[in-house]
């Protein structure tokens, strides 16, 4: 015997239901063409753009060597080696794609996955550019290094340069890897964890 | 595609409902919500093959986006867009307004009590008030049928805790 009748409840929200849609029901199909503003098509949009960007490298590279000897041997490689990379971002696409029709668990593993995916290779490309960028930046000339050489920086004040330039580089990655991805989607990722993590339980 | 969306839509609109109202607590995040679940029913129609009852695809979209929504507040609000929109109980003149006011309290609290357990649990018991065999909201899960049977006598024991606290008997 139930203690309540929520079932009776639960189906008298059919009017509010109705009521509601019949507001909305000559939209409807214009609404559902809509953007989507989930997370994962977010991702997906950061996928394209990160695989865009790669490609604008890569050919701005191209462009830079075109008048050099090896130009069409390094086009000739370049382009397949492109073409792989695409690979698991197909494969990816084609994941987040999909996910919205599994079942409950599958998609909150795969939507984990994703964004683990994504979290590890935004953290290495952060950390990448961010060092890349630092020394480009600092040393990129090659003075400093011959300046060292040639004592007229003492190597006291270099070795100090290169100490702070270093924890500042330190510094920078970690506010990046330890605040800034996990403030853009670990939160969300945590989230997941524990519903899927719940929804386990108890077997 | 587009006639074939908004027959589905049509048929199945009262999930959508359900599934805001369980998983949101305010108008305008109902709104967008319930607009996230049609677009990506929309997306997803496509990659249906079939492979299952339309009401288990239906529900696993829906609850999938309800569990991993995320609220963008960029986004503008149906009702915005639309006039003359509605979130109230639908009038029955025939009712009495003392009858109707009992509902709406009753249906107010229902959803309340829903709101305040653990998201997956929302999913189960949502499916499990939707009448849903337990072969059914395994298929939807992915869990086995005697794991949903545990899972469900759990939960409607802290709904019915819940509810209890809030005298939803005595309205």
């Amino acid at each position: 015997m139930e203690e309540f009748d929520l079932g009776a409840t639960w189906n008298e929200t059919k009017g509010e239901a109705d009521q509601y849609y019949k507001s909305i029901e000559s939209a409807v199909v214009s609404l559902a063409r809509k953007n989507s503003k989930s997370v994962l098509q977010q991702l997906k949009k950061k996928i394209y753009t990160e695989f865009g960007l790669g490609i604008i490298v890569i050919f701005g590279f191209l462009y830079f060597i075109k008048d050099h000897d090896y130009f069409l041997l390094l086009t000739g490689v370049t382009i397949p080696l492109l073409y792989l990379s695409w690979m698991p971002y197909r494969s990816l696409l084609k994941k987040l794609s999909e996910t919205p029709n599994k079942n409950i668990i599958q998609c909150l593993k795969n939507y984990i996955d994703i964004l683990d995916g994504f979290i590890f290779r935004i953290k290495w490309i952060s950390i990448i550019f961010i060092t890349l960028g630092f020394f480009v930046g600092l040393f990129g000339d090659g003075d400093f290094f011959s300046d060292i050489i040639n004592h007229q920086v003492s190597f006291r004040k270099g070795s100090t340069l290169v100490i702070i330039s270093a924890v500042t580089l330190i510094l920078l990655n970690i506010v990046v890897i330890k605040w800034y991805i996990p403030k853009v989607y670990g939160k969300h990722k945590k989230e997941l964890e524990d519903i899927l993590e719940h929804i386990n339980d108890e077997e | 595609m587009n006639k074939k969306f908004k027959h589905i839509v049509d048929e199945y609109n009262g999930i959508f409902y359900k599934i805001g109202r369980s998983y949101t607590t305010n108008k305008s995040d109902f709104e967008d919500l319930y607009q996230e679940m049609l677009i990506q029913l929309w997306n997803s129609m496509r990659k249906f093959k079939g492979d299952s009852k339309i009401s288990t695809w239906i529900y696993r979209v829906a609850l999938n986006t309800a569990l991993t929504y995320k609220r963008d507040k960029t986004r503008k609000p149906i009702s915005s867009s639309i006039e003359n929109i509605q979130f109230k109980l639908a009038s029955d003149e025939v009712e009495g307004i003392e009858k109707m006011q009992k509902k709406e309290a009753k249906i107010t609290l229902l959803y309340t009590c829903i709101n305040l357990l653990k998201k997956d649990d929302r999913a189960i018991i949502l499916l499990h008030l939707e009448e849903k065999k337990y072969a059914e909201i395994a298929e939807i899960i992915g869990l086995t049928t005697s794991h949903v049977g545990v899972k469900i006598k759990r939960i409607k024991e802290q709904l019915y805790r819940l509810l209890k606290e809030r005298n939803y008997g005595r309205i």
